[in-house]
């Protein structure tokens, strides 16, 4: 699944539209829409909304995959969707990275993060220019608590530069209606890089046998590993253990692996 | 992954410590990139040492930094590597991470990421070895934390190594490598160290690496231009039907190589540190290298002692049929051929 944060309903507007996602209901507050392939959380403005919210869902979602942060900011270009490779938190200084791994039709910039309005028009520190938000370095800090940075995507569109009265729902709607087919594309590129479980044949083959086996924990263990060895390198684990079933207790199933572990081997 | 035309290629991404910016190292490389995308960074760390990173995905499309290092230089050697009779047994790290992409490669267990550090400050290793060297000789591998004439192509690396021997006679530089390479310059205090695997293991577990003939046809280039030439066959590692495979691989590199020219030999099986291994099967999983199920020896992950001997003597017994045995040093895993 793919969950995609707003921090303003006018942001989450356009994205609710092209991907037909219905509302199912809130946590807390936070306003969700969803449809099978994608959840939408509406957050709330600040960093606080944007960290608590994101925990939240990722907490009570575990099979998020992907998770992406769309909205507006502040810039000098209006109407330029970036793609964002660095984010300062201004308040504490601290920088995060997500990983830039995925081609993309965006440019990319830094993002600068702060809970207050920026009001002023400088867009240039020493590392170079940057866009500025009020959400995007908590989401990201949030989300990288359980998903690794490869999977973490903040893409962001200028809304304003400097002037945060002009940014009312509805321009924010017509301004990211703009890139929501190329922002969407992207993200399905990246969703469909996202490989599977390599272990899925394995697991279900341990699920299997350690119950045959009459596995403790720790015979478990060795049978997992025994089960990802052989599918590895195609050895038929299967007859090998199959050929010592049924076992009548752990004892004989810790000499089955004993045996299999030898054979494996050899 | 399956369609990597949705990836970035290599280094297309560059994050450089603001404090390096203008080296002449970083001038060097990012001039090789130059359309690579450049992110300036406070510190190298912010990025190389980020939680819970995905290094199997990362190895798909690796990001460079190039950087400064401030913590050490230079390592006393591990238990681990084989010291070949040197007492004073060090390796520098003036990169960590390689290009190559190894199965069963400990940088995989060692690092939290993918991404491959350059650090540019190499005039401080200079400073540092010629004070080491205060002390007496010393014996300093400069290519375990990366494949340094694989990464030459990135940063001209080589060179300032080079020079850094001709200037400092007591200093043996070893540059192990599993890349080809057909220009070398014949140093008496380097040893290029060269790994041989199967071309079957080559195929299954080292990723990106030269072919097995590439790999012999540069040892026998380094010999010829008179070059002090090491064979590691380390790591020697479990593949389906590793009798057969180990024993034709023999039958193919004894012929060719040139032995009396040969400096010394290592052979060894494959061992890690326990520490490492959970690191090493995520980035590498339901890789038959990485899922053998491998005894704990002292906080050693190692194959079996019978079947390793096994291995083992495959690879010596046609190695004295061409050399003495005083140059062929087994002493990492626990046997001992060499005469030191």
């Amino acid at each position: 699944m793919i969950a995609i944060f707003t921090a303003m309903k006018g942001e989450a507007a356009p994205f609710i539209d092209y991907l037909g996602l219905k509302s199912c209901g809130d946590i807390s507050g936070i306003k969700l829409y969803s449809n099978e392939r994608y959840l939408l959380a509406i957050t709330g403005m600040g960093k606080i909304n944007a960290a608590c919210a994101v925990t939240r869902i990722l907490t009570l979602y575990d099979d998020i995959k992907l998770a992406v942060n769309i909205g507006t900011c502040a810039g000098e270009k209006t109407g330029q969707t970036y793609l964002i490779n660095k984010i300062t938190d201004e308040d504490s200084s601290k920088d995060y990275y997500p990983d830039m791994l995925y081609k993309s039709p965006f440019d990319e910039i830094c993002l600068h993060t702060s809970d207050s309005f920026k009001t002023d028009t400088c867009f240039e520190d020493s590392f170079g220019p940057f866009v500025y938000d009020m959400e995007g370095a908590a989401f990201f800090a949030a989300s990288s608590s359980f998903l690794s940075p490869d999977k973490v995507i903040l893409l962001k569109t200028v809304s304003d530069s400097g002037d945060p009265d002009i940014v009312t729902a509805d321009y924010c709607k017509k301004l990211l209606a703009v890139n929501a087919a190329s922002s969407i594309d992207f993200i399905e590129g990246i969703y469909s890089l996202l490989a599977e479980s390599p272990y899925k044949e394995a697991d279900i083959l341990c699920e299997e046998y350690s119950t045959k086996l009459k596995c403790s924990e720790y015979m478990r263990n060795d049978l997992k590993q025994l089960i990802r060895f052989a599918l590895s390198c195609n050895k038929d684990i299967k007859s090998l253990i199959e050929s010592h079933l049924p076992v009548k207790n752990k004892e004989e199933g810790k000499k089955v692996l004993a045996d299999v572990r030898q054979k494996l081997v050899e | 992954m399956s369609d990597k035309s949705l990836l970035n290629k290599p280094f297309e991404h560059i994050y450089i410590e603001e404090g390096v910016k203008d080296h002449p190292m970083t001038l060097q490389v990012l001039a090789r990139y130059e359309s690579s995308k450049r992110i300036y960074i406070r510190h190298y760390k912010d990025v190389f040492n980020r939680k819970n990173q995905n290094f199997r995905a990362q190895s798909m499309s690796r990001s460079l930094i190039l950087a400064k290092n401030t913590g050490n230089l230079i390592f006393k050697g591990s238990d681990m590597c084989q010291d070949h009779g040197n007492s004073r047994f060090y390796y520098a790290t003036s990169v960590m991470n390689c290009l190559f992409d190894c199965d069963y490669c400990f940088l995989k267990g060692m690092y939290p990421t993918a991404d491959i550090v350059i650090f540019v400050n190499l005039e401080d290793y200079a400073s540092k070895i010629r004070d080491m060297l205060q002390e007496g000789p010393m014996y300093l591998s400069i290519s375990y934390d990366t494949d340094l004439l694989a990464l030459n192509k990135v940063a001209d690396l080589l060179s300032f190594w080079t020079d850094l021997a001709l200037k400092e006679k007591d200093l043996t530089l070893e540059i192990r490598t599993k890349a080809s390479c057909d220009v070398f310059e014949p140093v008496p205090n380097i040893i290029y160290s060269f790994t041989l695997s199967p071309q079957k293991v080559i195929s299954s577990y080292e990723k990106h690496t030269a072919g097995l003939n590439s790999r012999l046809q540069s040892v026998i280039k380094a010999c010829e231009e008179g070059c002090k030439v090491r064979l590691c066959f380390d790591p020697v590692v479990y593949i389906n039907g590793w009798e057969e495979c180990y024993n034709s691989f023999m039958d193919e590199v004894i012929p060719q190589i040139p032995w009396d020219k040969i400096t010394d030999i290592s052979v060894g099986t494959f061992r890690i540190s326990k520490e490492y291994q959970k690191g090493l099967r995520s980035s590498c999983p339901m890789s038959a290298v990485t899922e053998y199920p491998y005894i704990n020896e002292g906080g050693y992950l190692k194959i079996d002692n019978e079947l390793a001997a096994g291995m083992r003597e495959i690879i010596v017994a046609g190695l004295r049929e061409v050399k003495d045995e005083k140059y062929i040093f087994c002493d990492s895993d626990g046997s001992f051929l060499g005469d030191r």
